[in-house]
């Protein structure tokens, strides 16, 4: 099963840089099934994109203000549910913030198609994608964005739908205990509803790809570039 | 002020935006941009004086500045590849740039500072700072002095928004021809504000508001400059230059804010008319050629019809009520649905007014504006119910922050609170008046900016 997991960590959280260093999990997680993972640029860097009456509409931030957002997420393959919690139960971030746990879902019934979201160089010109969508809102797209990933063939480098957020777990070690809750993870409008990469030589490139994407009409792509060290 | 300190403060009106966006397209680095350009200035104020002003002050500066990054970027022990780059951008650069209006000036490095700096990913707060700090030169305490925030906070607003630039790669550069409308948009958009947040509190002896007003009619007139061809860029520069025209007649000698019906046309700025009427007229000429009306051009025309009105009786309401109407069409918006109802009370009488009025008095965008009975106090007053007017410059006299709307709008209660009521049959004939409690009285401040919180 695949699984995407989100880190996420308040404002307020003052881990150390030792423990807030996640290369000892990754090594772990590397052998236990992740495929991938990134960090991503300052939540402040974020840019919302909605398309609304076939205007584009783009704001400052992230499509939802909820205190701790989205810093980083890895791709997991891992045999069940369980197995996804106790690795994420092991990030260091698990500590101070949340490590929210989404089942891939795939569009066509099939496993995921393996393909990876982003080279492990990624970086500058990278941008990861958030989709944003009102759960109880406009139905799920039941067909995968095909003309988008067609249009953005050679810039689009793969992502993931997600299984609804009802459906997700956030784990929380706090005090060594390990505290699993189910649901979405805050009350928000608009949950995250799929991720993709693409690269884009600029923001504007990356905005544009974002507003043809058919969850900029449906709800809100949240355009965030990669952690540039 | 001495011929050089007269060249200096001139020099960095016209020039500080120019040097500044040069350098940033040498260096990449916004804030060393700024330090450059301030180096810059501070060489000319030392040097200026004793060796004269020299003969191309543009290209002085902007040279000096180029010399200061490359001496900032060595002493910060930049790496040798990244300090060869700049050093090869600033040679290539050093031929010697045209000065403003030459015609071989080449202003795109200001149109890619202005369109970076108003970029939508960018809050709207963070396009206004770092507009009047990189484009204007305004210093990070003179920005926050205007928008009553901390020199800590703006300083803090301005990283956030050079920040975001660096980090989400806003591109730096002029926007391509399928975009540039969109984005103009947002150019516009802070131009107006600018000049909505120096005019509505110009009432004041505040002269760094004032300033707002300066740095958006020079900002209106650069983008028309770079810009020549759009009709919306024409209509921005036409609104703030005849709404301007008015700023010396819009306060009395003690500051209180005067009604457009009874401002001393003599005392408008007939330069200032004239450049805007000429400006409404190109851009109206470019719609007549198939280009975008939009809503700034509407509202030029309105400003238009007051600026030359020959006195307040013989304004044209009914051509402003028909502007107003196609404003809402364009741009649909409870601010100019208030103007226009006030226009229609002019053009078509008291009780059309009020029938307009109430149709977008609910609206809640305009709940808590002193707007709304100030507006309909002045369509009672017209229409002689004296005692319901009173109760309408009460209800505005709760809810008006401005000092000298308050004082207008307690005049007026005065006047009407000491009249009795007259049977309508018995009141005054079709009003001569123009719309009192809307400032500047076209309505066009704060019909696409909303007032915003200081």
């Amino acid at each position: 099963m695949t699984f995407v997991t989100f880190v996420r960590v308040g404002p307020d959280a003052a881990p150390t840089a030792e423990e807030a260093d996640p290369a000892a999990w990754v090594e772990r997680a590397d052998r236990a099934g992740r495929r991938e993972g990134h960090r991503l640029a300052e939540a402040d860097t974020a840019t919302t994109v909605r398309v609304r009456d076939g205007r584009v509409l783009v704001s400052d931030g992230p499509f939802a203000e909820y205190k701790e957002l989205v810093g980083g997420f890895d791709v997991l393959d891992v045999p069940d549910l369980d197995a996804a919690v106790a690795l994420a139960a092991e990030h260091p971030a698990a500590r101070f913030g949340a490590i929210e746990v989404r089942e891939v879902w795939p569009f066509d019934g099939s496993a995921a198609d393996g393909h990876v979201l982003a080279p492990e160089d990624a970086g500058a010109g990278h941008y990861l994608l958030l989709m944003g969508e009102v759960p109880d809102g406009s139905p799920h797209p039941d067909e995968p964005p095909t003309a988008w990933a067609r249009v953005h063939r050679g810039t689009d480098l793969g992502g993931h739908r997600l299984r609804p957020p009802a459906e997700a777990r956030t784990v929380r070690v706090r005090d060594g205990r390990t505290v699993v809750a189910h649901g979405p993870y805050a009350e928000v409008a608009e949950q995250v509803a799929g991720v993709a990469m693409i690269a884009a030589p600029d923001l504007d490139a990356a905005l544009d790809a974002a507003a043809r994407h058919p969850a900029a009409a449906a709800g809100a792509v949240e355009v965030r570039p990669l952690w540039q060290p | 002020m001495t011929a050089v300190d007269d060249a200096l403060v001139r020099a960095f009106r016209d020039e500080w935006g120019r040097v500044v966006a040069t350098t940033i397209r040498v260096t990449g680095d916004w804030a060393l941009a700024e330090d450059c350009a301030q180096d810059a200035f501070a060489a000319a104020t030392r040097t200026w004086p004793r060796d004269g002003v020299p003969d191309r002050p543009g290209a002085w500066l902007t040279t000096a500045a180029r010399r200061s990054a490359l001496d900032r970027l060595r002493r910060a022990g930049t790496e040798a590849r990244r300090l060869a780059e700049v050093a090869a951008a600033v040679a290539v650069d050093a031929v010697p740039g045209p000065e403003p209006g030459d015609p071989r000036d080449l202003p795109d490095d200001r149109l890619a500072l202005i369109a970076t700096c108003c970029h939508p990913a960018l809050a709207l707060e963070v396009q206004v700072a770092l507009t009047l700090r990189t484009v204007c030169g305004l210093t990070v305490a003179e920005i926050g002095r205007v928008f009553g925030a901390s020199e800590a906070a703006t300083a803090k607003r301005l990283v956030r928004g050079r920040r975001k630039i660096a980090d989400a790669r806003i591109p730096y550069r002029v926007p391509p021809a399928d975009r540039l409308p969109e984005r103009l948009d947002g150019v516009l958009a802070v131009v107006y504000l600018l000049f909505s947040e120096g005019y509505t509190a110009s009432a004041g002896a505040d002269l760094l508001r004032l300033r707002l007003c300066d740095e958006a009619v020079r900002l209106a007139r650069l983008v028309a400059r770079l810009v020549p061809d759009d009709p919306e860029v024409r209509g921005c520069l036409a609104l703030v230059l005849l709404q301007d025209a008015r700023r010396a007649a819009r306060t009395d000698d003690a500051g209180d804010l005067v009604p457009l019906e009874d401002q001393d046309r003599g005392r408008w700025d007939a330069a200032a008319t004239a450049e805007g009427l000429a400006a409404l007229a190109a851009g109206d000429r470019l719609v007549a050629r198939g280009g975008r009306a939009g809503p700034y051009l509407v509202q030029a025309r309105i400003a238009a019809a007051h600026a030359t009105a020959p006195s307040a009786a013989a304004t044209d309401w009914a051509a402003i009520a028909a502007a107003y109407r196609e404003l809402l069409r364009l741009a649909p918006s409870p601010f100019a649905g208030l103007a226009g109802a006030v226009a229609t009370g002019m053009a078509d009488g008291p009780d059309a007014g009020l029938a307009a009025l109430d149709a977008v008095a609910g609206d809640a965008r305009l709940a808590g504006s002193h707007y709304v009975p100030a507006a309909r106090a002045d369509l009672l007053r017209r229409a002689g119910r004296a005692a319901e007017a009173a109760d309408g410059y009460r209800d505005a006299l709760g809810l008006v922050r401005n000092e000298a709307e308050r004082r207008y709008l307690a005049r007026r209660l005065a006047e009407v609170a000491g009249a009795r009521d007259v049977e309508p049959a018995l009141s005054p004939p079709a009003p001569a008046t123009g719309p009192g409690s809307l400032p500047g009285g076209s309505g066009a401040a704060g019909s696409r900016a909303a007032p915003r919180s200081r």
